[in-house]
């Protein structure tokens, strides 16, 4: 098990908050899936996830971005790729 | 047997799609549909699973031309085309993307290996031929057929045409559509539409707010936006800069006006919204920022018939019941009141929760389980919560299960488990022991799913105006009517109340009262988000619209003192 770290743990915040998931940030691996298994979010989320991420940090999220089955694989993955892109 | 043309309008050199921001012209399309439709097998049932818009229309044509039937599952999830296979057993999936889906007989459609020069003449395809069978979930737990002729089709694609041609009726549309062409609304909006109209589409199916915004920009204008509430909030929020959009159509969820106004402003756009459901396909449009009623399509009508509003269309052979609870204003225009008992919507999927409990309950340790929709909020997206009984068993062992029965939209979120559920002595579970249970695991809160922190919403107060007002003695005595000045000032002190602190009124715009308010009726105020100091509102008595406007104010610095 690998710990998360603090931008990882700003970023769960984030997905917790953003779709209300009833679950602490902590309990999100980092290298868990975020969709289909693990987590189980869907496309609706998503487009929530993206709509935040654009705000906060005004990274924008496109599908035909090749990387996105790697950027949404996991917490560590999406952070990683915020911080990467991140203008602001 | 009369045949109705698969273009309408053909022109060859006219373009029907955009690929990769390069153009497809009519007489390259129909040499593809031409050349692929040898390749198909001699099944006659197809499952297109085409990712790609323009692939996925080749496709659909080749089949129509060769007298084959496109199934539309609802979702992909493995056991529902397990279900839809044993059903169809002579049935093959076709594909862009190499996928392979285990146990099925599929081909894989390559364009490039699609011949552009073979000649052809523009196909015609009988009118009752089934074009397509669009599945909806039933009652019983396994999909329901739905039959949609060729007819049907380009009927409704014609008629839904008219509802969006702007004042110049020649300009050729090119669309983007943000939703799956393997849904009907989709289908008809995305595929119908174009073929019918002589206009052109966009292959792709853009997601991201950034993505719709790359893809309007690949296309020339006129536009046409293919979208949901859901998507035009998130581009509404993410407040980029978008090209002009002649007209929107949004369905699957009911548009709030608010959305529905920000929208047309940020869009330079008409939005037109659809209804309509899988049974029928779409049977009614309305301007939402314009009109509340509904009004059908050309040639349709709406009756009652043994307490049941039904639907009469020429293209549907037997009357149509309406899924949706309905007032009639005159057997073309109705309003909307919402969906009776079970039934629900979510991301544009429709099921039952009884349907949705008994999937729960099928699943091997589940001795029981229920499913609940808690309450929402305008142009979000709900999410379901279950509870199951279900001794020894884990919630992840019952999710993997119920993933591949369910469509993702409707998974619990989450799911409980616990030793019982509180069924009274006939078995039934009452509405308020169900209430009670929500109630003690989630806090009230909880039961919502509020926005981000950082996207605005907006307030939603309810006011009652007693009989008693002193407004109302002198206003049409024994029929009393709330006085507009009366609306008004509620929509005012909603304001004070929201902001914390008094307001002065600087200016009301574009006021307007749509129908009569009587005293004693709950009337729910709806306040658009904050915008340096000017509110857009909405009055409503249930899904009617009273009353709608905007007010300019201005802040004054003492404090709210509590209005009686």
């Amino acid at each position: 098990m690998s710990v998360a770290s603090p931008f990882e743990k700003e970023v769960a915040q984030l997905i917790v908050t953003t779709l209300n998931l009833k679950m602490d940030p902590d309990e999100i691996q980092p290298l868990e899936p975020l969709f289909g298994e693990g987590l189980g979010l869907d496309s609706i989320d998503a487009l929530e996830l993206a709509l935040v991420i654009s705000q906060n940090y005004g990274y924008k999220l496109r599908s035909d971005d090749p990387d996105n089955v790697v950027i949404f694989s996991s917490l560590q993955s999406l952070s990683a790729a915020i911080e990467k892109n991140r203008t602001k | 047997m009369n045949r109705l043309p698969l273009l309408q309008n053909y022109e060859p050199q006219d373009i029907i799609a955009w690929k990769d921001g390069l153009p497809i012209t009519q007489s390259v399309f129909l040499s593809h549909v031409e050349s692929f439709k040898k390749i198909l097998p001699d099944h006659p049932y197809v499952i297109n699973l085409c990712t790609n818009r323009y692939h996925f229309l080749v496709g659909f044509a080749a089949a129509l031309i060769r007298g084959q039937t496109t199934l539309l599952p609802p979702n992909n999830v493995s056991g529902v085309l397990h279900q839809i296979d044993e059903s169809y057993p002579k049935s093959y999936y076709l594909t862009d993307n190499a996928e392979i889906l285990e146990g099925h007989f599929g081909i894989i459609l390559r364009i490039d290996q699609l011949s552009e020069t073979l000649p052809f003449k523009n196909p015609s395809i009988s009118e009752s031929h089934i074009a397509a069978i669009a599945f909806t979930s039933g009652s019983t737990g396994s999909p329901r057929p739905n039959l949609k002729t060729w007819g049907s089709l380009v009927s409704i694609a014609q008629k839904t045409g008219v509802r969006i041609k702007t004042s110049n009726s020649d300009a050729r549309m090119t669309i983007v559509a943000t939703v799956p062409h393997q849904h009907m609304y989709g289908l008809e909006t995305s595929i119908l539409l174009p073929i019918q109209h002589g206009w052109a589409f966009a292959s792709e199916r853009p997601f991201f707010p950034e993505d719709i915004r790359a893809t309007l920009s690949q296309i020339p204008s006129p536009r046409l936006l293919v979208s949901t509430p859901i998507h035009l909030r998130s581009c509404v929020t993410e407040q980029a800069t978008f090209p002009t959009i002649e007209a929107i159509l949004s369905a699957t969820a009911p548009l709030s006006e608010s959305l529905a106004h920000e929208a047309e402003k940020m869009f330079r756009s008409t939005i037109v919204e659809i209804y309509g459901f899988a049974e029928a396909g779409t049977i009614a449009t309305r301007q939402t920022v314009r009109e509340t009623p509904w009004k059908l399509l050309d040639g349709l009508s709406l009756s009652t018939r043994q307490g049941e509003i039904e639907l009469e269309a020429p293209y549907h052979p037997v009357p149509i019941p309406i899924p949706d609870t309905v007032t009639l204003q005159s057997p073309q225009e109705f309003l909307l009141d919402g969906r009776p008992g079970s039934l629900i919507n979510i991301g544009g999927h429709r099921a039952s929760l009884d349907d949705l409990s008994i999937q729960l309950t099928s699943i091997d340790g589940v001795n029981d389980a229920v499913f609940y929709l808690p309450q929402t909020t305008q142009d979000s997206v709900s999410r379901l919560i279950a509870f199951a009984v279900a001794p020894g068993k884990t919630e992840d062992h019952i999710l993997a299960n119920l993933r591949t029965k369910i469509a993702p939209a409707f998974l619990p979120r989450p799911l409980y488990l616990v030793d019982s559920l509180p069924r009274n002595s006939t078995g039934k579970l009452p509405a308020d022991a169900l209430t009670a249970l929500v109630y003690s695991h989630t806090s009230i809160n909880d039961t919502t799913k509020p926005s981000a922190p950082s996207i605005p919403t907006s307030t939603e107060i309810t006011v009652t105006i007693g009989s008693d007002h002193p407004s109302l003695s002198g206003h049409f005595p024994g029929k009393p009517v709330v006085p507009g000045v009366v609306i008004l000032s509620e929509v005012l002190d909603a304001i004070r109340q929201d902001e914390g602190t008094s307001i002065a009124l600087l200016e009301a715009q574009s006021v307007k009262f749509h129908s009569p308010l009587q005293p004693n009726v709950p009337l729910t105020i709806t306040l658009d988000p904050r915008q340096e100091q000017e509110r857009t509102f909405s009055c409503k008595v249930g899904s009617t619209l009273v009353s709608s406007g905007q007010i300019r104010y201005r802040l004054l610095e003492t404090h709210l003192q509590k209005h009686s």
